[in-house]
């Protein structure tokens, strides 16, 4: 279910800015687990699950992918493009790429071949000007199909590996849009008193802006972000959080100290695995938005660990999408059997 | 046409046997003779008239990686087979092996680079396939060192009349000599399947040992720069201009008689066909042409952008004009004197 739902929203475009055209497709995921739905004018959308007292919990987890934004259709069949969000030009040579032009149009990204590229040429990136989507049409149909101003992605199937490891693209943060749902999924089971917001937010990519809109809207008593972070790997040193070993709690001035305590102890309690993160300053993620929205939202911020990020390979474990989702569950209701003004006095 | 099956198969130089098993199913079913020698070459005769003996070659195998070593956390180094540019392994799905082990190739986050590493793009040896294990025992029961890694890449057809996929260098060529040998055109012709073309041109070398052609058709999918911002001239072939006739390379330089005479018999029959005009690269034709005391020599080829990458581009009506450019060229040569 988890695998299958990831495999379908991952391989659909939700490119920042153009979230509304595919965000129908959330209902159908969400909508058994929740109660009513809306979605803002930034496009995010916003379940609300609703409870039997009057708090507001919002969990948030950004729905908006990085990708590609064509700039000009070019002779030969030929597109040029920008990028929407922070994008490594090195992850896009040699991949398969849809347009969402007025079809969905295939194309590749490839570069010149060795004989005409210099030694020295080779240790060098590519510069994303210097990168073209070929097409295959002549310029006078590829006109009428692709418009400036269409967005692109990298085509790619999400990818079984070993131990419920998975790679796709766009599992930032898509990885915490399945947190939600398996959350939806615990809570509908053991009810809850809370009213439960699940926002997949808009435009994280480009400034989290869809979070500053929807905490705005929902006005919540506390935050709980979800978004992924740098997992280790051979390039990475030791103290980033391991695929496999359970969410990482943040740490840090974005984060309230007692609430992210209530957290850990639930983890603790119930034995869920977790890690930690420290972040001193600004992490980029929805809680930069959420934090001070109106007169402040106490926030926690919990992250999946992922390697690759940004790339169309983005790795994950399943373990801890599932093992998330169920500890967010248990720690609702803790907090709905605690006086949640008292947690949240300093 | 025999592309999208060839193409999803795994053949990377000195493992060609998916390839191998692939062609000499097809060859039976066609009723042709064939033999596989000492270095894995399947070798087909086409039995008909003839007044010479031709060699018509296209190689198996395609360019991919080796499994070199395990760390100690499962992850997987590994070095490359054939010319791979470094920059076309970031961000790839491949797989490992005959059990085919699923893998990805990453790259560190951008958010974690700094500016000079921004402009570098990451040598082969520090780059690593993850398969999601986290332990070199766990690794270890999948993966062997020396296994052979593939990209994983869809034949796609698109845009007019294009197709993508992976090792269209040199299927193309293994499909239009398929095609050839299913004719049964009355003209004598080997029809040789070569492999490790890539590391060396190693299969045709002894291919043309044991034959000894006097003329010989070499079948490729050859470079093509035709890309933006590449000037005119640097291009070397372009998409759908048609079949891709030598001039000379790295390897060879193409007997000029031949080669008008390739001319002239597309000319004729209105074959589409461009020159192939650049000295870089290399291909079967340089050993065959030296081997015992040397064979005529032409190449006919499919042209490719990005070569040697899992995204090779190619024009079917540029593929349908090879098939039929190099069936008239062994006609040609085998008519009556």
């Amino acid at each position: 279910m988890l695998k299958e739902f990831l495999t379908d929203i991952c391989q659909t475009q939700f490119v920042s800015g153009f979230e509304h055209i595919n965000g129908d497709k959330l209902i159908k995921y969400f909508e058994p687990y929740t109660d009513t739905y809306e979605k803002d004018k930034v496009g995010s959308y916003i379940f609300k699950a609703g409870g039997t007292n009057n708090a507001k919990i919002m969990l948030s987890a950004h729905i908006d992918e990085i990708g590609l934004m064509i700039t000009k259709v070019l002779d030969d069949g030929f597109l040029s493009f920008t990028q929407v969000g922070g994008i490594n030009p090195a992850s896009l040579i040699a991949q398969d790429v849809i347009i969402y032009g007025r079809e969905n149009v295939f194309g590749v990204i490839g570069i010149k071949p060795p004989h005409v590229t210099l030694a020295e040429d080779r240790d060098k990136t590519v510069p994303l000007d210097e990168l073209y989507i070929d097409t295959g049409y002549p310029k006078e149909i590829l006109e009428k199909l692709v418009t400036v101003g269409d967005v692109a992605t990298v085509k790619r199937e999400l990818v079984s590996l070993q131990d419920d490891v998975v790679a796709a693209k766009a599992l930032d943060d898509r990885a915490c849009v399945a947190v939600m749902l398996e959350t939806a999924k615990e809570l509908k089971k053991i009810s809850h008193k809370s009213n439960i917001y699940y926002t997949c937010s808009a435009q994280e990519e480009t400034g989290y802006r869809g979070a500053i809109t929807a905490s705005y809207k929902i006005n919540p008593d506390i935050a709980i972000a979800l978004d992924v972070t740098f997992g280790k790997a051979p390039e990475m040193g030791s103290e980033v959080p391991q695929l496999g070993k359970g969410p990482a709690v943040c740490l840090g001035g974005r984060f309230n100290p007692k609430l992210t305590k209530k957290f850990i102890d639930t983890c603790n309690n119930y034995n869920y695995p977790f890690q930690y993160e420290v972040a001193p300053a600004a992490t980029g993620t929805d809680t930069e938005g959420i934090q001070i929205n109106r007169e402040g939202v106490p926030c926690i911020l919990l992250s999946i660990p992922l390697r690759y990020m940004h790339t169309s390979v983005e790795t994950i474990s399943l373990k801890d999408v599932e093992i998330t989702g169920r500890a967010i569950a248990r720690f609702i209701n803790e907090l709905d059997n605690s006086d949640l003004e008292e947690i949240l006095c300093f | 046409m025999f592309l999208k099956e060839l193409t999803e198969l795994s053949g990377v130089s000195g493992n060609e046997y998916e390839v191998r098993n692939y062609i000499k199913n097809k060859l039976k079913e066609i009723g042709c003779e064939f033999y596989v020698d000492k270095l894995g070459n399947v070798i087909a005769h086409n039995k008909g008239k003839k007044n010479k003996k031709i060699m018509v070659a296209a190689h198996m195998d395609e360019v991919g990686l080796i499994v070199s070593h395990i760390d100690s956390d499962g992850f997987i180094k590994f070095q490359a087979v054939g010319g791979i540019d470094q920059r076309v392994l970031n961000s790839k799905v491949v797989t490992i092996g005959e059990n085919k082990i699923n893998g990805v190739i990453g790259s560190k986050a951008v958010h974690l680079m700094k500016g000079e590493e921004r402009e570098k793009s990451i040598p082969i040896d520090k780059l690593y396939i993850d398969i999601g294990t986290d332990s070199k025992s766990e690794t270890e029961k999948l993966v062997n060192i020396g296994d052979y890694v593939t990209f994983k890449s869809d034949y796609v057809e698109f845009g007019e009349d294009l197709i993508k996929a992976k090792a269209l260098d040199d299927r193309a060529g293994c499909s239009a000599l398929l095609e050839l040998l299913s004719m049964k055109l009355d003209a004598d012709f080997y029809g040789v399947f070569t492999v490790m073309e890539e590391v060396g041109c190693r299969g045709a070398q002894t291919a043309a040992y044991s034959l000894d052609p006097d003329f010989s058709i070499v079948l490729e999918g050859t470079v093509s720069a035709d890309m933006p911002e590449i000037k005119d001239h640097s291009k070397v072939t372009s998409i759908g201009k048609g079949a891709a006739i030598s001039l000379m390379d790295s390897s060879t330089l193409y007997d000029i008689n031949e080669v008008r005479k390739v001319e002239r018999i597309a000319v004729e029959n209105n074959i589409p066909y461009q020159l192939r005009k650049s000295s870089a690269g290399g291909n079967d034709a340089g050993p065959i042409h030296k081997t015992k005391d040397g064979s005529k020599v032409v190449a006919i080829s499919v042209p490719c952008r990005y070569i040697h990458s899992s995204v090779n581009v190619a024009s079917i009506n540029d593929y349908n004009s090879v098939v039929q450019l190099a069936k008239l060229v062994i006609l040609d040569n085998q008519k009556g004197e």
